[in-house]
């Protein structure tokens, strides 16, 4: 596309120069130049997605880059200062994009920051926590698709919390060639974050605490509502 | 078997003046099936060798072996030799094959399991680790009765377990079942390493209890668990404690040690036997004369004792090759009959908490009972023809009246026993001569017989005159003793021991495992009207009424096999989902043992053509032509010695039967056709020459395109939704032009759903098949799906409906995992102080088994 651009900007103006060298006083202007093709018209539909990532600190989604212009992989980062042991959120477009799933059919690509396992128990043979234990994690779409939900916690509050300013999961989203296709490149998709939770790094004691107080728990239960910054979504 | 009367002083003037008499013994075996049986051991050879051969073909390779689990020689004279599949030396779990060795060598039935290919050469995990964590699953409170065993298996991943439904009776609302429910997430491969732990306990009444666990040999998950011997519900009786679900238990838990009762003395009395005990040369075979409430005055065994100068009822020609039962008693083998009177001063408590219960029996070894009564008899005449009904708690079991249902029984394990060793081949139900020993007068049972395998004993019940047992509460009973109830659980049991269960089996086995019953019961009831002159080895075409447990005051069956629907829930045709067909009655039977019971009498008998008929059936409206009970008894036995497997079920049978058929009588023949048309007249296949009719039937996973996140689940048909959501379902339909289906929230008579599948309201289907459950989540609701095509066929099946909306944001999305996930492990106080209404509301804690159900169900709704 910006081939494009750049030939029907430059090819004109190359004519013209050297259509004025040839002309000069030798008499012949009675010829009639041929008629220059008109400029190509400014493209009207698109083949891709780009994806500027938000320029705010705190939880945010940015572009990782596995993406590829047809399938945008975004990233959840959360804020640089805190550590957490889960968080969800819904995400929601007009239906003009397409939440994909990864490729083991799930919407959510954990990146293993969360400990989701069991820590002990009879599944953890051998110091190591079973492959095939049963993760609180979720990821679907809703609304004919236009709402994306997802969410990844730590079930077993004697992992520690993690820190929050990496890359916690993915999700992804799919270029529709047969909606956003048919827009103009650089048409923004909307693309609005709709609500969060997050599980905090102080949710009372570890049972396996050696000075374990239960009360703590009941105090410190909470799940914050976050706000998760969201990019901005165009056509290209 | 049928005798003219004979008076009472004929008898006794017999006995006294031989002393004893030689009882009606049993037909002696054919000498060229005698001659057959000798040959058991190296036709097994011959059988090993010929699949070792062919393994190959078989989609094994030298990697994998085969181990013998039983043998028996057909009445044809042909060995049918089950096998097991091994692997590196490994059982692997679910397999069989059959291969029967005559003339010719054939593979019958097969269900084996190829191109195993495991992640590794041995499992990670050692025995005793996998023996621990099955030991911390399901911990018993007191001590084993022996050492657990663990084998290390090769386990076939598609049989993971799953989440498996329990009506909780306290809150009312369906809960995860403690001793069935695994929570496993995706397992590679499709076999592991794993091994198979096995753990006795003794339960509160003192009967075996039986803990079965797979155990990962990578992860050390749970795959899959099952118990066995359950008279009881374990957990609910405290003998064992359920899973750890959270913190403080799974922490508890860790500290359980393992703990075998010790051997040591016992409390009283002799050291249990282990092996059978020989008669007293003092017992003598005798015939007495039974006078039945139901089959008149017969003749019956009966053993004479020299001492006590009195008969017993104890056959010492049948039976003789024990039984577990008596032997742990010290009583001698052959076939009895016992009270449920407790012998108190001779009742054993054995150090790891077994209790061997010493009942009277009806002999004079019994001694006196309460006001003086003669357990045995000193005349060899038993009973009064009345019915035993029960009058109060604490009534004797040796009156003349009580009498009369104890000589019935005998007189029934008789009949059965000469059936199965005279036609069959077989001696006793499982081949092995075991005695068949008769609980009767058990004052709980209400005119019932049930088959307790966990006892080893036939428990048959007196009359009742409080209707308790009967689906309408107002019908009273007389007493079971009857030929017919006490066939059919002799049949269940032969069933059972031709097939042993397996962690794959169908859930249409039980249908099958009864109707054996249902036709024995009709095999047995021609056969006791035999005349001298017949063959013995032949059912004699007697009229049977095609009926069973007869034992209503009314008259009334319990079940007709004519027609089972005249009983209000029984099916009469099969259709997809027949299986959760309610179990209402606590001795285990079903209404979904209708068709296969049907098809029975119309192999027999036939089917008419006359709509108003009873025997009409409308997938058959042109009738067909009965081949009589004795070759349809050739058919079955035949098919389920040589051709069912565990996983049989309706389909499975139909193809085995007419197998036999085939075998029996020839390709096209009229007993071909018969089986055939009989199975067609209950929907189940084709008539024969003629074209498959449609079928309706539910994918193993209700909801269209499956969850990604789901584990294997074995347990068909079924399907979590969330309350509030629509969830697109699917069914498949099959041999139909046009695979249109009309849905219906609603459910057949009898099924079991928590919430009266017939009568309520079970939600809500939209025009495009959406579904939607009723508001009130935390249960079970039932949908169908009907042919656009074929209005006659449908399929059934049952939703369990939850809430998740844990976070009560009236949005079911992932943030609800959120709540889930904070409460995960918390003590239940916890998560009542913190949030209530997650899940199941109030008393319960958030495991595993929680965060399983919920992504199933969130994924149904939204996730395809």
């Amino acid at each position: 596309m910006r081939i494009l651009n750049l030939f029907g900007r430059v090819i004109p103006v190359v004519l013209i120069a050297l259509l004025g060298a040839c002309g000069g006083s030798d008499g012949i202007r009675d010829t009639p130049l041929p008629t220059p093709p008109p400029p190509p018209a400014p493209p009207t539909t698109s083949s891709g997605l780009a994806y500027t990532d938000p320029q705010v600190p705190g939880w945010r989604l940015v572009r990782d880059p596995s993406s590829t212009a047809t399938q945008l992989v975004l990233n959840l980062v959360g804020p640089a200062d805190q550590k957490g042991r889960g968080v969800g959120f819904n995400l929601r477009s007009d239906g003009s994009v397409k939440f994909a799933k990864f490729s083991d059919g799930s919407y959510i690509h954990d990146l293993g920051v969360f400990k989701l396992g069991n820590k002990t128990g009879p599944v953890a043979i051998n110091g190591e926590t079973a492959a095939q234990d049963i993760y609180a994690v979720l990821g679907a779409v809703k609304d004919g698709g236009k709402l994306l939900t997802v969410g990844a916690y730590q079930k077993d509050r004697r992992w520690p919390a993690q820190r929050l300013d990496v890359p916690l999961y993915q999700v992804a989203i799919d270029f529709d060639p047969q909606v956003a296709g048919a827009l103009k490149p650089g048409t923004r998709l909307p693309l609005t974050f709709v609500r969060a939770r997050s599980i905090p790094e102080d949710i009372g004691d570890s049972p396996d605490a050696p000075k374990f107080d239960p009360y703590t728990i009941l105090n410190k239960y909470r799940i914050d509502d976050v706000t998760i910054a969201v990019g901005t979504l165009v056509t290209q | 078997m049928r005798f003219s009367m004979r008076p009472a002083a004929t008898a006794l003037t017999l006995v006294l003046a031989t002393g004893a008499l030689a009882s009606p013994a049993p037909a002696p075996r054919p000498a060229h099936l005698l001659a057959a049986q000798a040959q058991e051991s190296s036709r097994i050879q011959q059988a090993k060798d010929f699949l070792r051969a062919r393994a190959p073909q078989l989609g094994l390779t030298g990697l994998d072996d085969f181990q013998v689990v039983s043998v028996l020689t057909n009445p044809q004279g042909e060995a049918v030799v089950r096998f097991s599949q091994r692997h590196q030396g490994s059982p692997v779990l679910g397999t069989t094959v059959v291969v029967r060795v005559g003339k010719q060598l054939h593979v019958t039935a097969k269900h084996l399991e190829d191109g195993i290919q495991l992640p590794s050469g041995q499992p990670r995990l050692s025995a005793d680790q996998a023996v621990e964590v099955a030991h911390r699953d399901l911990t018993p409170t007191g001590v084993y009765s022996e050492q657990p065993s663990v084998e290390r298996i090769v386990f076939p991943t598609r049989m993971v377990g799953g989440i498996e439904p329990r009506l909780d009776p306290t809150s009312g609302i369906v809960v995860p079942d403690p001793l069935r429910s695994v929570s496993v997430g995706a397992v590679k491969g499709r076999h592991v390493w794993a091994y198979h732990v096995t753990r006795k306990l003794v339960s509160s009444a003192g009967l075996p209890l039986v803990l079965h666990a797979i155990v990962d040999g990578s992860s050390g998950l749970i795959l899959r668990k099952w118990s066995e011997g359950q008279s009881e519900d374990p957990i609910a009786s405290g003998v064992v404690q359920p899973p750890a679900v959270d913190y403080d238990a799974q922490a508890a838990r860790l500290s359980v040690p393992i703990r075998v009762a010790s051997a040591g003395p016992q409390v009283s009395g002799l050291a249990p036997s282990s092996s059978a005990v020989p008669a007293p040369d003092t017992l003598t075979p005798a015939v007495g004369l039974a006078k039945t409430q139901f089959a008149g005055d017969v003749e019956i065994p009966t053993s004479f004792d020299s001492v006590a100068n009195g008969y017993g009822l104890h056959d010492l020609q049948r039976g003789l090759g024990s039984s577990p039962f008596l032997d742990t008693r010290r009583l001698p083998a052959g076939n009895r009959i016992i009270s449920e009177a407790y012998d108190w001063a001779r009742q054993e408590w054995l150090p790891d908490g077994t209790i061997i219960t010493h009942y009277y029996d009806y002999t004079m070894a019994s001694g006196p009972y309460g006001q003086d009564e003669v357990t045995g008899s000193v005349d060899n005449v038993w009973g009064n023809n009345q019915d035993n009904v029960m009058l109060g708690w604490g009534q004797s079991p040796f009156t003349d009246t009580a009498k009369t249902a104890a000589a019935e029984a005998m007189h029934a394990v008789t009949t059965v026993w000469d059936v199965l060793n005279n036609v069959f081949n077989r001696k006793s139900f499982d081949g092995n001569d075991t005695s068949i020993v008769v609980q009767a007068n058990v004052n709980y049972m209400n005119g019932k017989t049930m088959w307790s395998p966990d006892q080893g004993l036939f428990i048959s019940g007196m009359g009742s005159t409080d209707g308790w047992g009967d689906t309408s509460g107002s019908i009273s009973t007389r007493n079971g003793a009857e030929l017919t109830n006490i066939a059919r659980e002799l049949g269940i049991a032969l069933h059972q021991s031709v097939i042993p269960y397996t962690p794959e089996m169908s859930l249409e086995r039980q249908h099958l495992e009864r109707s054996t019953g249902a036709l024995l019961s009709q095999l047995a009831e021609a056969y006791a009207q035999r005349q001298p002159t017949d063959p013995a080895d032949t059912i004699p075409a007697a009229p049977v009424d095609w009926m069973f447990g007869r034992t209503r005051y009314d008259d009334r069956p319990f079940f007709w096999m004519i027609k089972p629907s005249k009983d209000g829930f029984s099916a009469d045709a099969y259709f997809d989902g027949i299986w959760m067909l309610g179990q209402q009655y606590f001795d285990g039977f079903s209404y979904g043992d209708g068709p296969m019971n049907r098809a029975w009498y119309f192999m027999a008998e036939g089917a008419s053509s006359d709509s108003s008929s009873d025997a009409y059936s409308p997938f058959l409206p042109q009738g067909m032509a009965g081949i009589g009970l004795h070759k349809v008894g050739q058919i079955l036995f035949k098919a389920l010695t040589e051709r069912y497997l565990d996983t049989s079920g309706y389909d499975e049978a139909r193809v085995a039967c007419i197998a036999a058929a085939e075998e029996l009588f020839g390709a096209g023949s009229p007993e071909v056709v018969a089986v055939t048309n009989a199975f067609a007249a209950v929907n189940v296949g084709a008539p024969f020459g003629g074209s498959a009719p449609v079928r309706v039937s539910f994918p193993d996973h209700l909801v269209e395109d499956g969850t990604p996140a789901a584990p294997n689940f074995v347990i068909q048909h079924f399907q979590f939704v969330p309350t509030g959501e629509w969830v697109k379902l699917k069914a498949q339909v099959q041999n139909a032009a046009n695979p249109a289906v009309t849905w219906k929230a609603t459910g057949v008579p009898g099924l079991m759903t928590s919430a009266g599948g017939a009568t309520q309201s079970q939600g809500t289907f939209r025009a495009d098949g959406a579904y939607r459950a009723p508001a009130k989540g935390n249960t079970t609701w039932s949908v169908q799906a009907w042919s656009a095509e074929d209005p006659r066929q449908f399929a059934q099946s049952v939703v369990w409906a939850f809430d998740l909306d844990s976070n009560g944001d009236s949005e079911l999305d992932a943030l609800d995992m959120a709540d889930i996930a904070m409460l995960a492990y918390l003590p239940s106080p916890f998560k009542d102080a913190l949030n209530p209404n997650a899940l199941y509301g109030k008393r319960t804690s958030i495991s595993d088994w929680d965060i399983q159900m919920v992504t199933l169900a969130f994924n149904n709704a939204f996730n395809n």
